[in-house]
């Protein structure tokens, strides 16, 4: 038989175990009840909110919506956006209003950008990152977007850096549109050769190689090298070389001798002895031709008001005789690319004197008080040039210029490529945070922009040099390089012809035809009035008269024929004989020419690469009638007709042969009826009249009685002329290059 | 009888209808200039003008006006003055013209009004271009070739502004002024020196004069329904550009 | 100071900050409960132990029973709310740290296991990973399920007890505590950025490169790579295990062991002498920087 007991002992000693039951039954049910609290009882934020959004609503008028959680998936781009749960007044026009509590308010700009990105479409946080999936503050704090969550690593953008976004669609646009900052960091960081050290998600284009250092001798003096290492900035202001010391120290007083002796050791000997000192009469006549043949396309001196950022295309030429030799000057405007493969300098055909003259005027162009430049150099010291080779190879100076004896092998600085998700242990503040309202990384970018050097912690040794940057350009830089990760994107599909615009205008912009040319013309009426924006051609500022300045080049793809245009290109010859001003030649590769004349026949909207001939008339009778036009408008007046008319020709216009060959016969058609439609400002006149506004086919002439009074068989027939007469004439010299 | 009487009535009931027009002043003047005018520059032809149009041209007197045309009493010509600040409406358009006549333009300085209708004609039996620049951002408001004699053309002028009109088919000399506005109180000096503008209600305008050398004047006026303002502006020579 | 308060008061390691004191508490428990039962030893042997801890039973109960609700569950269901109640208010008060979806190209540095594996992750430091991943935890495991056969020592059975179960207790504390918990210790306070050694009090320093230069046993003696090294290293592996044949001879006429019988001694020894391997291996590679004791082309050791 079993006996049931009770414990006895130490067990028995205890006290009732109903105390420590009865305390924590009370302590499970106040815990229960704290966590209903710190839940809120179950009431969401952003519940507070829509309430909120429904008395706005009901104060305009306006039926409420429904209450619940709003969430947008997009599985595609790793969407899920709560985010209109608060802000349920975004897609909504019409609360645009200060009244309106700034949560609900109407999203900025709401047609241009929700229009375009519908939110069903992209959701929230694909452009303004941060948690989409939260409602509610991390630890029962505050509402903060996820910037309170250290742990979310791509916290809410400040508002410049929205636009980082978004390249990751538009990654095949040159420009994208509504992202000024970015294009402007983007076109930054290929301007200031950043590609030459980093790599870059969407940059890909090798950076423009900076002068090379195999010639120093030669160029300039051993002191200009020093002092130039030392402060670019300070002797020609916009240059784009960075300052490797900004701070000064001992570094900066003895690392620039160092390879200033190392890179008059490695540079080849001065060919030429040092030249005289310019006089006036040269200095008036290199002037003179700086005014002319078109400098001042590329080029600033001092003494000018800061035109437009293609008027700065070319180093400013303020004080160029204290950095670098007549003589060089002149070899250098005689032929660029031989001192310099990859020059952006085109070849302007100077004469020996004329390279003369202009060389003078620019060696003339010293500070206040200062010589022009002889190439000084000391005999180098075995020590210092090799610390200032060790000093090269530390810097990466062959990352950009070409040093003899120096390969450049691979990129100095760490790849940008995934820049935008730099983790937080990378991020280091060396001596402290400056003050600063964007996000972490944010803030780091801007600083190391500033100060590249100042970011270290003892031990660090940091190479990277302080760029000339504005604040403007500092931000819009670190809105281009925050925009380097990998994003998950619906790529933009672009239309060939924006393709080809685009690389177009790459191409011109590498070779700053804007500087010169007008490249676009856009005509937009707003109400009664065109309003016309026109890029390009600032160098007509410097002229009296359109005429006297480069041609437009908005309707080159609708005016030239492509075989002369792309022949052109490679080799320009002289078509208008009035102009002073010379189209340089560039160095273009053929596939450049190639997508010029892509973008030009896309803009124009023409076919491309094949074009039509022109047109044969028919019957001998048409021919009378269009020499007697042609005759009575007095074409030749200003027009040369090929050689051997006895009419002296006014020059002030290109020989009429050469349309032929040069102008698409639509286009001829078109401007002999109203010249002024397609190339404002220009000499040539209209000789038929609109006799209705609106209606555009009531053309008039002064010839009624010639084919029937029919101003459109006239112009057809002059067209028609003007061709076979460029068909028959002699090889026309067609201005050999001068 | 009753009706003499009643007709009286109406005349008398009406006539302060007739007094209660719209109360209108006029501004006038005269501008003369201080100082000896240079003498009008020689005309150099172009070396490549067409033979047929030196034969012509040289033979006409006077291809260039001077640049400053006075009287005997130094009254200025073709000085063009204008009131800013008048609220009024363009009023209907005038027809002017513009004549290329003995290889010069005719009238050398006009000013009309936006709307009103420019007719370009050319009395030479030579081949004419007539280009109107804008001075103030290069634009061309048009460029119309007269090849024949008797040719005329009508352009509607759109925008105000300042327009030199060059002729570009090699007579470089040829040279005159069209000054547009968007109102129609303004007026241009003739021979005496006087001008007049009418019909200006009242109330407290600036008044300009420009002259093509002697530069612009301003000066405040004040018109009244009852009194014409005189103003009279005085220039001094300065040196041609 | 500020870099331990940031290690103590990060939520990953919540439970390890708590468990210290928890488990020191616990020791110090058994510690008094082992005295006391010690004291009754001496004094009255078993008996006075079971006494103590059961009370008097009347005299001549058949087969007393002891009903298990109340006398056994309650104690139980104490700990169970006690241990809702802690997991309520830790989930109140600390909040999980959520991250971002995970990056497999995007590793974080340091990349922690979580605590109850960190030891085996510290492990990794001094043993190859399929020694210290797979080969120790099975033995491990091994050895624990093994403890009912291997434990024949009838003496303080039932009770906490130092005197008579000298061994199993120190052999057990030296594992657990000693080994384990002192490596997930380690793992958690002096290990940073890199799996570089940092003091609780330094800072993490994510640069910090220290430079690697280990070499194998056999090296120390002047033997280079090759088939003698493998045979070096090979003789001393064999001669640690040999240390157990000799323990046998030495002490086979300890009553202990004569109850233990061959076959039990060696796994005994077998398991005794890998875990005494393991703080040996570490002083090697802390150090002399001695990487592998024993390399073969199959296995390195």
């Amino acid at each position: 038989m079993v006996q049931p007991v009770k414990p006895g002992g130490r067990a028995a000693e205890s006290t009732s175990y109903r105390a420590p039951f009865l305390l924590l039954c009370a302590l499970l049910f106040l815990s229960t009840l704290w966590a209903l609290w710190d839940e809120g009882w179950g009431r969401r934020p952003w519940k507070a909110t829509q309430a909120r959004f429904n008395e706005v609503l009901a104060q305009r008028g306006l039926p409420p919506v429904d209450e619940g959680l709003r969430q947008v998936t997009i599985p595609a781009l790793d969407v899920a956006d709560r985010c209109q749960s608060c802000h349920l007044g975004v897609d909504r026009p019409g609360l645009e209003s200060d009244e309106v509590p700034r949560v609900l308010r109407t999203h900025p700009r709401r047609d241009e950008l929700l229009g375009r990105h519908p939110v069903e479409r992209v959701g929230c946080t694909p452009c303004h990152a941060g948690q989409g999936l939260q409602t509610k503050g991390v630890g029962g704090a505050a509402f903060a977007h996820g910037r309170d969550d250290p742990y979310w690593e791509q916290p809410l953008r400040s508002r410049p850096f929205i636009e980082s976004s978004c390249v990751a669609c538009h990654a095949s646009e040159r420009e994208v549109p509504g992202a000024p900052l970015f294009n402007r960091g983007r076109a930054l960081f290929e301007d200031r050769r950043c590609s030459a050290c980093h790599s870059s998600r969407y940059v890909t284009t090798p950076a423009p190689a900076a002068p090379p250092l195999d010639r120093l001798r030669e160029k300039t003096s051993e002191a200009f090298v020093v002092a130039w290492l030392r402060d670019p900035v300070k002797l020609r202001a916009g240059t784009r070389m960075p300052a490797f010391w900004p701070e000064a120290g001992a570094r900066r007083e003895q690392e620039p001798v160092a390879i200033a002796a190392f890179l008059g050791s490695v540079s080849e000997a001065a060919s030429a002895p040092g030249s005289a000192p310019p006089t006036r009469e040269e200095v008036e006549a290199g002037k003179a031709l700086f005014d002319a043949v078109g400098c001042r396309g590329c080029h600033q001196l001092a003494d000018e008001a800061a035109g437009p950022p293609e008027a700065g295309f070319g180093p400013r030429l303020d004080g160029i005789g204290a950095r670098a030799t007549r003589a060089w000057l002149q070899a250098w405007l005689k032929n660029p690319r031989a001192q310099f493969a990859d020059a952006r300098m085109p070849d302007l055909r100077l004469s020996d004197d004329e390279a003369a003259a202009l060389a003078a005027f620019l060696a003339s162009q010293v500070p206040a008080g200062e010589q022009p430049l002889e190439p000084r150099w000391s005999t180098p010291d075995a020590a210092l040039v090799s610390q200032g080779r060790q000093a090269v190879l530390r810097y990466g100076c062959q990352a950009c210029h070409r040093i003899p004896g120096l390969t450049p092998a691979g990129r100095p600085g760490p790849d940008l490529d995934d820049f935008g998700d730099l983790p937080p242990e990378r991020v280091e503040w060396g001596e402290g945070r400056p003050a600063c309202d964007f996000t972490e990384r944010e803030c780091w970018t801007l600083a190391k922009l500033r100060h590249p050097q100042a970011l270290r912690r003892p031990g660090l040794d940091l190479v990277m040099p302080r760029f000339d940057l504005s604040d403007d350009e500092a931000l819009a830089l670190s809105v281009f390089l925050l925009s380097n990760r990998a994003q998950p994107a619906v790529p933009r599909q672009v239309s060939e012809a924006s393709a080809a615009i685009a690389a177009g205008e790459q191409v011109m912009a590498r070779h700053n035809c804007a500087g010169c040319h007008e490249v676009a013309r856009e005509e937009r009426r707003v109400g009664d009035e065109v309003q016309t924006t026109v890029r390009g051609g600032q160098i007509r500022r410097f002229y009296d008269d359109d005429a006297l300045a480069p041609p437009p080049l908005s309707r080159a793809g609708q005016k030239f024929q492509l075989r002369w245009l792309f022949d052109f290109l490679h080799q320009p010859r002289r078509v208008r004989p009035w102009l002073s001003v010379r189209m340089p030649t560039f160095a273009l590769e053929d596939r450049e020419v190639e997508a010029l004349l892509r973008s030009f026949a896309a803009r124009s909207g023409q076919p491309f690469p094949f074009e039509r001939e022109a047109p044969l008339l028919a019957g001998p009778g048409e021919r009378a009638d269009a020499t007697f036009l042609l005759e009575k408008m007095q074409c030749a007046r200003c027009h040369a007709v090929g050689a051997g008319r006895d009419v002296k020709p006014a020059e002030r216009a290109p020989d009429l042969t050469l349309a032929a060959g040069r102008l698409k016969p639509g286009w001829m058609r078109a401007w002999l009826l109203d010249p002024q439609a397609l190339q404002p400002g220009t000499r040539m006149p209209a000789y038929f009249f609109l006799t209705d506004d609106d209606d555009p086919t009531s053309w008039s002439t002064p010839y009624p009685n010639v084919l029937g009074g029919n101003a459109t068989r006239q112009v057809d027939a002059l067209v028609w002329l003007t061709t076979e007469l460029g068909r028959q004439a002699p090889a026309h010299p067609e201005g050999a290059p001068r | 009888m009753t009706a003499t009487r009643f007709l009286a009535v109406l005349l008398l009931l009406a006539s302060p209808l007739a007094l209660a027009e719209d109360a209108v002043g006029v501004v006038r003047g005269t501008v003369t200039l201080k100082g000896t005018p240079p003498k009008a520059p020689e005309v150099k032809l172009p070396a490549d003008l067409a033979e047929k149009d030196r034969a012509f041209c040289t033979a006409k007197p006077s291809l260039v006006p001077p640049f400053y045309v006075t009287d005997k009493a130094a009254h200025l010509k073709d000085v063009v003055v204008w009131l800013t600040g008048v609220k009024g409406a363009a009023g209907p358009a005038t027809p002017r013209s513009l004549v290329n006549a003995d290889c010069r333009f005719e009238p050398h300085v006009q000013a009309v009004t936006v709307g009103d209708e420019l007719k370009v004609v050319n009395r030479d039996p030579l081949l004419h271009n007539t280009h109107p620049v804008y001075l103030g951002d290069q634009s061309t408001m048009f460029n119309i070739a007269l090849p024949e004699q008797g040719q005329e053309v009508k352009k509607k002028v759109k925008k105000p502004g300042v327009l030199k009109v060059q002729c570009d088919a090699g007579h470089v000399w040829m040279r005159a002024f069209v000054h547009v506005f968007d109102h129609r109180f303004h007026a241009v000096t003739g021979a005496d020196g006087a001008f007049a503008i009418a019909d200006v209600p009242p109330g407290k305008y600036t008044l300009n004069a420009w002259h093509e050398a002697a530069g612009t004047q301003t000066r405040e006026v004040e018109v009244t329904a009852t009194t014409p303002s005189q103003s009279d502006f005085s220039f001094e020579v300065k040196p041609v550009p | 100071m500020e870099p331990l308060l940031h290690i103590l008061l990060k939520p990953d390691n919540v439970p390890i900050v708590l468990m210290v004191p928890l488990f020191a508490g616990i020791l110090l428990h058994w510690w008094r409960a082992a005295r006391r039962h010690d004291r009754l030893l001496v004094e009255g042997g078993e008996a006075a132990v079971r006494r103590e801890l059961d009370g008097p039973l009347p005299e001549g109960t058949p087969e007393p029973k002891l009903h298990t609700w109340p006398y056994l569950l309650r104690v139980e269901l104490i700990a169970a709310l006690a241990t809702v109640v802690v997991l309520l208010v830790w989930s109140i008060t600390l909040d999980a740290p959520l991250e971002q979806l995970a990056d497999p190209t995007r590793t974080p540095n340091p990349s922690k296991a979580p605590w109850y594996f960190l030891g085996l992750q510290e492990l990794l430091v001094y043993f190859d990973p399929w020694v210290a991943g797979v080969a120790l935890p099975l033995l491990i495991i091994a050895g624990l399920c093994l403890i009912p056969y291997l434990d024949v020592n009838p003496a303080g059975s039932g009770f906490h007890s130092w005197r008579g179960r000298r061994f199993a207790v120190s052999v057990f504390l030296f594992g657990f505590v000693g080994l384990w918990l002192g490596l997930i210790l380690v793992g958690t306070f002096c290990r940073g950025p890199g799996w570089n050694w940092f003091w609780p009090w330094e800072p993490w320093d994510r640069a910090r490169a220290v430079e690697l230069a280990t070499r194998d046993w056999p090296a120390l003696f002047g033997v280079s790579p090759g088939p003698g090294a493998s045979l070096l290293g090979g003789a001393t592996v064999l001669g640690w295990y040999g240390l157990g044949l000799v323990g046998w001879r030495l002490l086979r006429h300890r009553p202990a062991l004569q109850r233990l019988g061959g076959s039990r001694y060696a796994v005994v020894a077998f398991l005794l002498l890998t875990m005494l391997a393991v703080p040996v291996k570490m002083a090697l590679r802390l150090g002399f920087s001695v990487k592998y004791v024993w390399t073969t082309p199959w296995f390195n050791l």
